[in-house]
C-alpha cells in the first residue's frame, strides 16, 4: 500500500501552488493534435498492411491503443499525482469562452472546426503542413462525411434556431467504482472471460475492451517508468519522495485495486484519463458523480491520513479539472450529498471534505453540485455557509432528492437505482454508470415557432418561408389572430410540423456518432453486462438510454399568449396591426407596444398568465416524449437553456409579450428578464403550478440574490436565511409548502457591484478571478464575452429574478 | 357580533415582500393608504392620502404625443418642452381613460381589499416566512384604518402569524391594538413636541406615550428614528433624542438614513418634494448618530 502518512497538508498545499502556476503557463494546448495525429497513423498503417481491417469497435481500441502508448507524457512540478486531461481538450472547447458571439455562434456541430483552434508552432514541430495533413485526413473520413450529411437537410430551420441538433459526446458519467475497488485486470479479465462465450459484435466489443483496459494499465506503467526515471534525476529528497510514490502507486493502480485515499485518487484521475483521451478533442461534461461517495470507502482505510491532508488531497485532485491556463465551462460537475431510496442521509466524512477542497481552491472548474432532502443534516448546511457568505466564491447548485426522486421515477428509473443519480453536465440527471441519455442531442426554440405561427411560416428575421403557411395551419392570412383558439391549434401544428424534423435530424447525428464507438468508456456504462458499445445503435448497451431535448422559450411563448389573449379580451382593434408591429419591432406602434408590455406576465403569481406556462410545459413535454431515439427510446423534455436564451432569442422577432427582435429569451423555467416585478415569493409560486415531474429530462432555474437581503437580523446565519427563505419554500421542506422544485442555482451579488468590477477589475478583483454562475457552471466573470456579462448582471437588477430588497 | 363592512376592508396601496428590513425574516408587507402625517422626505408619497389616486411618470414617457392623446380630458399637456399633467383635473375624473392605454407613465394606486382576502393571501405564502418571518402592516399609517386593521391583526394571530406594526405612533389607541402585533415599529421624528407638530402636522406626546405602554409591557419594540439632514441630526437634536429615549427606559432604536428615492414619486403625484435637501447622509454619518444614542443607554443601529 501507497505509504500516505508523510503527506502533510502544508506540503500538500505548497505542492498545489506549483501546480497551479505551472497550469497558468500552460497556454498551449497541443496534446489533442498529436493525439488526431497518432490515430491517423496507426489507421494509414493498418490499411497499408492489406489485411482486412478489422470491425469498427476492435479498430477504435486499437486506435486508443496507440495513443495510450505513443503519446508524449510528462509530470509537472508540484504534481503528487500522474495523469491529466489536458492532452485531450482542444483549446477553444467550452460551453462559454470569451470568444463568445450571440452574433456569430453556430454551435459545435462542424468536426473539422477544431483544426482553426491550433496555430503552428515550429519550434515545437508543428507546422502549418502538418496541420493540414491531419486536418485533410479526417475530413474524408467517415464520420465527418456522414455528420455533414445529417446537418444537411435541417437548412433553415437550424440555421435561424428553430431547432438544433448535435451529436452528443460528454453529458455522461462514468461508474469508476468497480475499477477502484476490483482494479482494471480484474475487469479485463471478466471481459476475456465474456469474450470467450460471445460471437458477432458481442465477442468483438469484449475483445475490444480487453484491448483498452490494458492500454490503460500500460498508460499507468509507462507513467510509473517516467516517475521512476525523474526520481532518480532528483536532487530535492523530498520531491524525489513524491516521484517514487508516484511510480509505486502507478505500479500498482490502476491495475488493482486502491486500498487507501491515495490509491483510489490516483486511480480515478488515470481511468478520467482514459475516457478523456477516448474522446478528444471534445470530452466536456464528463462529470463524476457523488464523490464524495465513491471515495468514502477510501478515505475509511486510510489510517494516518489527518483530515486537513485528506482535503488538500482533494484539492490536487480538483486540479485535475482545470485544463491548462483557462477558465472556462467545460460542464465537468463533481456533487456531494443526497439521501437513498428509503430516505436516509447519505452524507459522510468526504462530503465535507470535498466542500472543503472546492471552497479553498475556488477553481472556476469543475463544476460543484449538492443534493438535498427534507432531512439534509444541519452540519452539511453550515459547511454551505462560506461559498454564499464569500463574494466571488465558487458556490453550489442545489438539487432536491426528494423530489428528483419522483421525476427519475417517472422517467422509468428503478428504485434502486435512483440515488446513484448524478448530473450529467449543468442539470441533467442522469444514472452513473447506467445511462445514456444524449442530452443535448436536440434544442428547441418554442418563441421562433410562435413567431413562424403569427406570420405564417416567414421569418421575421430574414423574411424567408421556413415553417407552414396560413394555409396550412388554417389560419386567415388577413386576420390570423382574430380566433384565439384557431391560432392556439396552429401553433400546435407548427410545433408539431417541427418536432418529427428536428427528430430525424438528432438522430441522424446519434447514428454518426455511433461510427466512432467508445469501448474504454463503455466498460463503466454497463458493456461488460451488455456486451455492446454505448454508441451502437443496433442494440442498447446501457441499461437507460434516451436523447435529450432542451426546450426555449417558456416565458416569451406564455407571456405572447396571455399578451394576445389580453388584446382579444380588451383591444381587439389592436390584434389586426400585431402581425405589422412585430415586423416592424413595434416601431410607429407604441401605443400598441405599450399594451404588450402591461399585459400579465408570467413570474407574478397571476393565473391568467400562468395558465399559459403550465399548458406550453405540460403540452410540448408530452410531444417531445412522443419523439424515439435510434434505440426506440423516448427524448426527454429539458427546459434549460444553458446560456443559449440568448443565442435563440438573436433568432426572433419581436413577440406579443414586447419583447423586442433579437432580444433574449428567458432563462430555462424562469420569468423573462425584467417581468418578475412582485418579488421571490410570487415568482416561486408561479413556477410550482408546473408539474416539476413533466421535466424528466431536466429544467434550469436562477435565483439572484442581493447580499443586503442577508444583512440585517438573518436566522443564524446567511445559509439558514438561504434555506428558510429560498430553499425551503422552493423545495417544499416548509410547512405547508407547495411540493417543489428540484433544481436552482444562486448568484449572490448585485448589479452595481458587477458592474463596478467591470469599470476597475484590477482594483476590484485583484486575483483575477471572480466565480460567477451561468447554468450548471462556474465562470470567471471577468473572461466572458460582454453579451454574457451583461446577461449576468440583468438577472441580478432589483426589479429582475431578485428577492426585493425593500421599496 | 358581526363586524359593520366598514371593518372588514382596506384600502390597500401595495403588497410587496422584503427580508429584514420591515421586521425579522421574509415578510409580506401591506402598505395601507391614508396618513395623518404628511413628513416632507416622505420616501412613500403616494401613501398619504386615504383616496385612490392617480400617479403620472413624465420621465417614463418616450412619445409624448401618445401620453397627451392617452387622456381625453387634456390633463396631460406640453408646456415649454415638458409635460404637464394638471391634477385636479385627474381628481375630478372617473372614466380614467388613460389607463387603458397600459402606458407604464400611468399608474393607479389604492385598491380596497377585504381582511378576508388579505389573510387568504398570507395563508397562501406562509412557507416563506420560516421561523421569524410573517406579516407586516405599514402604510401609510395603519391607524388611519383602525378598525379593519385591528381586524386585520386579530385574524392573523388567530392563524399563528408574526405580525410586526410600523406605525408613526400618534394613534391615541395604538396600544388596545398591541396584543395582537409581535414587533412594534414606532418611527419618532423628533424630541421636540413643537418641531415635530410644526413639520409632520402632529406633536410627539401620544408617539412617546404609546412608546412608553409598549415597553412597560415589556413586548418586542424598535423606535425608529428618520435620519434626516438639518431637521434632526445634529448633536443638540440627537442628545434630545437620547434624553427623551432612554428617560422611557432602555429602547431598541433603529437610525434610517434619509433618501431621495421618493423624489420621483412626488413628482409623479404632481406635485414637488416639500423637503429640499439634496444632501443624503452618508452610512457613516447613521452609524454615528447610532452610536451618539448608544451613550444613552439606548440599543441603537442603523436599519442599512
Amino acid at each position: 500500500m501507497t505509504v500516505i502518512k508523510e503527506l502533510t497538508a502544508d506540503r500538500l498545499a505548497e505542492q498545489l501552488l506549483a501546480v497551479q502556476e505551472g497550469n497558468q503557463k500552460n497556454t498551449r494546448l497541443d496534446g489533442w493534435f498529436y493525439i488526431q495525429e497518432i490515430r491517423m497513423e496507426t489507421l494509414q498503417a493498418l490499411r497499408a498492411s492489406g489485411k482486412p481491417l478489422p470491425p469498427r469497435v476492435l479498430l477504435h481500441a486499437k486506435l486508443f491503443e496507440a495513443v495510450c502508448r505513443q503519446l508524449p507524457l510528462s509530470i509537472h512540478p508540484g504534481e503528487i499525482f500522474a495523469g491529466t486531461q489536458d492532452d485531450a481538450f482542444a483549446r477553444s472547447y467550452a460551453l462559454i469562452n470569451p470568444d463568445f458571439r450571440v452574433e456569430t455562434f453556430s454551435g459545435y456541430c462542424d468536426p473539422m472546426a477544431v483544426y482553426n483552434d491550433i496555430t503552428p508552432a515550429p519550434e515545437l514541430g508543428i507546422t502549418a503542413e502538418r496541420i493540414k495533413k491531419v486536418r485533410d485526413f479526417w475530413a474524408q473520413e467517415e464520420f465527418a462525411r456522414t455528420l455533414n450529411e445529417a446537418y444537411a437537410p435541417t437548412g433553415l430551420a437550424t440555421r435561424e434556431a428553430v431547432y438544433f441538433v448535435e451529436q452528443v459526446t460528454g453529458h455522461t458519467i462514468a461508474d469508476f467504482q468497480p475499477a477502484l475497488a476490483k482494479g482494471l485486470a480484474a475487469l479485463a479479465a471478466e471481459a476475456a472471460q465474456k469474450g470467450a462465450g460471445a460471437d458477432g459484435e458481442s465477442k468483438s466489443f469484449y475483445e475490444a475492451m480487453v484491448i483498452v483496459l490494458n492500454a490503460v494499465m500500460h498508460l499507468a506503467e509507462r507513467y510509473a517508468d517516467l516517475a521512476g526515471t525523474m526520481a532518480a534525476k532528483e536532487k530535492n529528497l523530498i520531491r524525489r519522495a513524491d516521484l517514487e510514490r508516484i511510480a509505486a502507486t502507478c505500479r500498482k493502480v490502476p491495475r488493482n485495486g486502491a486500498e487507501n485515499l491515495f490509491e483510489a485518487m490516483q486511480a480515478f484521475i488515470l481511468l478520467w484519463m482514459g475516457m478523456a483521451l477516448e474522446q478528444s478533442p471534445n470530452p466536456y461534461a464528463f462529470s463524476v458523480g457523488n464523490l464524495d461517495r465513491i471515495l468514502q470507502p477510501y478515505y475509511a482505510k486510510s489510517k494516518g491520513l489527518k483530515n486537513e491532508s485528506a482535503i488538500e488531497l482533494a484539492r490536487h485532485l480538483l486540479a485535475l479539472f482545470n485544463v491548462g491556463d483557462r477558465n472556462w465551462a467545460i460542464s465537468q460537475n463533481i456533487m456531494v450529498g443526497g439521501r437513498d431510496e428509503l430516505g436516509k442521509d447519505l452524507t459522510c466524512d468526504m462530503t465535507f471534505i470535498v466542500l472543503e477542497a472546492f471552497y479553498k481552491s475556488n477553481y472556476p472548474q469543475p463544476a460543484l453540485s449538492v443534493k438535498l432532502h427534507s432531512k439534509t443534516p444541519k452540519a452539511l448546511h453550515d459547511a454551505l455557509e462560506p461559498f454564499f457568505a464569500t463574494p466571488g466564491s465558487v458556490t453550489p447548485s442545489f438539487f432536491n432528492d426528494d423530489v428528483l426522486f419522483e421525476v427519475l421515477r417517472r422517467k422509468g428509473i428503478r428504485e434502486q437505482d435512483i440515488p446513484q443519480y448524478a448530473i450529467a453536465g449543468c442539470q441533467e440527471p442522469l444514472i452513473m454508470g447506467r445511462e445514456s441519455g444524449n442530452t443535448t442531442n436536440s434544442w428547441l426554440n418554442l418563441a421562433k415557432i410562435l413567431e413562424l405561427t403569427i406570420h405564417g411560416g416567414k421569418s421575421a428575421i430574414s423574411g424567408k418561408q421556413i415553417g407552414l403557411d396560413y394555409k396550412q395551419m388554417s389560419l386567415n392570412p388577413e386576420h390570423p389572430l382574430q380566433d384565439m383558439a384557431a391560432f392556439r391549434q396552429a401553433f400546435w401544428k407548427q410545433l408539431d410540423h417541427f418536432l418529427p424534423q428536428m427528430e430525424k435530424a438528432a438522430n441522424a447525428c446519434t447514428r454518426a456518432l455511433a461510427l466512432l464507438p467508445v469501448p474504454f468508456l463503455s466498460a463503466f456504462m454497463g458493456g461488460l453486462q451488455t456486451g455492446r458499445d454505448m454508441r451502437d445503435v443496433t442494440v442498447q448497451g446501457t441499461k437507460y438510454n434516451a436523447a435529450g431535448c432542451l426546450i426555449h422559450g417558456l416565458s416569451v411563448a406564455a407571456d405572447s399568449f396571455a399578451a394576445l389573449q389580453y388584446l382579444h379580451d380588451h383591444e381587439p382593434t389592436h390584434l389586426c396591426d400585431l402581425p405589422q408591429a412585430l415586423l416592424k419591432r413595434f416601431q410607429g406602434y407604441d401605443e400598441l407596444h405599450a399594451v404588450c408590455l402591461a399585459a400579465p406576465k408570467y413570474g407574478n403569481d397571476d393565473d391568467t398568465v400562468d395558465a399559459f406556462a403550465v399548458n406550453l410545459t405540460h403540452e410540448v413535454s408530452l410531444r417531445v416524449g412522443r419523439l424515439k431515439n435510434p434505440w426506440g427510446n423516448a427524448f426527454l423534455p429539458d427546459w434549460s437553456t444553458p446560456s443559449t436564451h440568448l443565442l435563440y432569442g438573436y433568432w426572433v422577432g419581436a413577440t406579443p409579450d414586447g419583447r423586442n427582435a433579437r432580444n433574449m429569451l428567458g432563462y430555462g423555467i424562469d420569468p423573462t428578464w425584467g417581468t418578475n416585478r412582485r418579488g421571490l415569493p410570487p415568482r416561486i409560486m408561479s413556477m410550482h403550478k408546473l408539474d416539476y415531474c413533466d421535466f424528466t429530462g431536466g429544467y434550469a432555474s436562477h435565483i439572484g440574490l442581493r447580499r443586503s437581503m442577508f444583512k440585517k437580523n438573518a436566522p443564524g446565519s446567511m445559509i439558514q436565511a438561504l434555506r428558510e427563505y429560498v430553499i425551503a419554500p422552493l423545495f417544499g421542506y416548509a410547512p405547508g409548502a407547495h411540493k417543489g422544485g428540484f433544481y436552482v442555482y444562486l448568484n449572490i451579488d448585485s448589479a452595481e457591484h458587477l458592474r463596478k468590477i467591470l469599470k476597475n477589475p484590477r482594483r476590484m478583483v485583484p486575483s483575477g478571478i471572480y466565480i460567477m454562475r451561468i447554468h450548471g457552471t462556474f465562470v470567471n466573470f471577468l473572461d466572458l464575452s460582454p453579451a454574457i456579462q451583461e446577461d449576468i448582471i440583468k438577472r441580478l437588477e432589483l426589479d429582475c429574478t431578485c428577492a426585493q430588497g425593500g421599496i | 357580533m358581526s363586524q359593520p363592512a366598514a371593518s372588514r376592508r382596506l384600502m390597500v396601496c401595495d403588497i410587496g415582500f422584503t427580508c429584514d428590513i420591515d421586521g425579522p425574516g421574509q415578510r409580506m408587507i401591506i402598505y395601507l393608504k391614508g396618513c395623518n402625517l404628511c413628513c416632507p422626505w416622505c420616501a412613500l408619497p403616494e401613501t398619504i392620502s386615504p383616496q385612490p389616486e392617480l400617479l403620472f411618470y413624465a420621465n417614463r414617457v418616450s412619445q409624448p404625443e401618445i401620453a397627451i392623446h392617452a387622456c381625453p380630458h387634456a390633463a396631460i399637456v406640453m408646456r415649454d418642452g415638458q409635460l404637464i399633467r394638471t391634477r385636479h383635473i385627474c381628481d375630478a375624473c372617473s372614466g380614467r381613460e388613460c389607463l387603458q392605454s397600459k402606458l407604464s407613465a400611468f399608474e393607479w394606486v389604492g385598491n380596497e381589499t377585504s381582511v378576508n382576502e388579505l389573510v387568504a393571501m398570507a395563508e397562501r405564502y406562509r412557507p416563506f416566512f420560516g421561523q421569524q418571518g410573517g406579516i407586516t402592516i405599514g402604510g401609510g399609517e395603519p391607524t388611519c384604518q383602525y378598525g379593519s386593521v385591528r381586524r386585520l391583526l386579530s385574524l392573523l394571530k388567530q392563524k399563528h402569524f408574526s405580525t410586526v406594526m410600523e406605525t408613526n405612533g400618534t394613534h391615541h389607541r395604538l396600544p388596545e391594538l398591541f396584543p395582537d402585533i409581535d414587533l412594534v415599529l414606532i418611527d419618532l421624528k423628533h424630541p421636540d413636541n413643537g418641531v415635530c407638530k410644526a413639520v409632520t402636522r402632529q406633536g410627539n406626546t401620544t408617539v412617546l406615550k404609546n412608546i412608553h405602554t409598549r415597553f412597560q409591557q415589556k413586548r418586542p419594540l424598535r423606535v425608529r428614528i428618520p435620519l434626516v439632514p438639518g431637521f434632526n441630526d445634529d448633536p443638540a437634536t440627537l442628545n434630545a433624542f437620547g434624553r427623551v429615549l432612554s428617560g422611557i427606559g432602555r429602547l431598541a432604536v433603529e437610525i434610517i438614513p434619509f433618501h431621495r428615492r421618493g423624489e420621483v414619486k412626488w413628482n409623479a403625484l404632481g406635485k414637488v418634494m416639500p423637503f429640499v435637501s439634496r444632501e443624503t447622509p452618508a452610512p457613516e454619518a447613521a452609524r454615528l448618530a447610532a452610536e451618539h444614542l448608544v451613550r444613552y443607554g439606548l440599543a441603537a443601529s442603523t436599519l442599512y
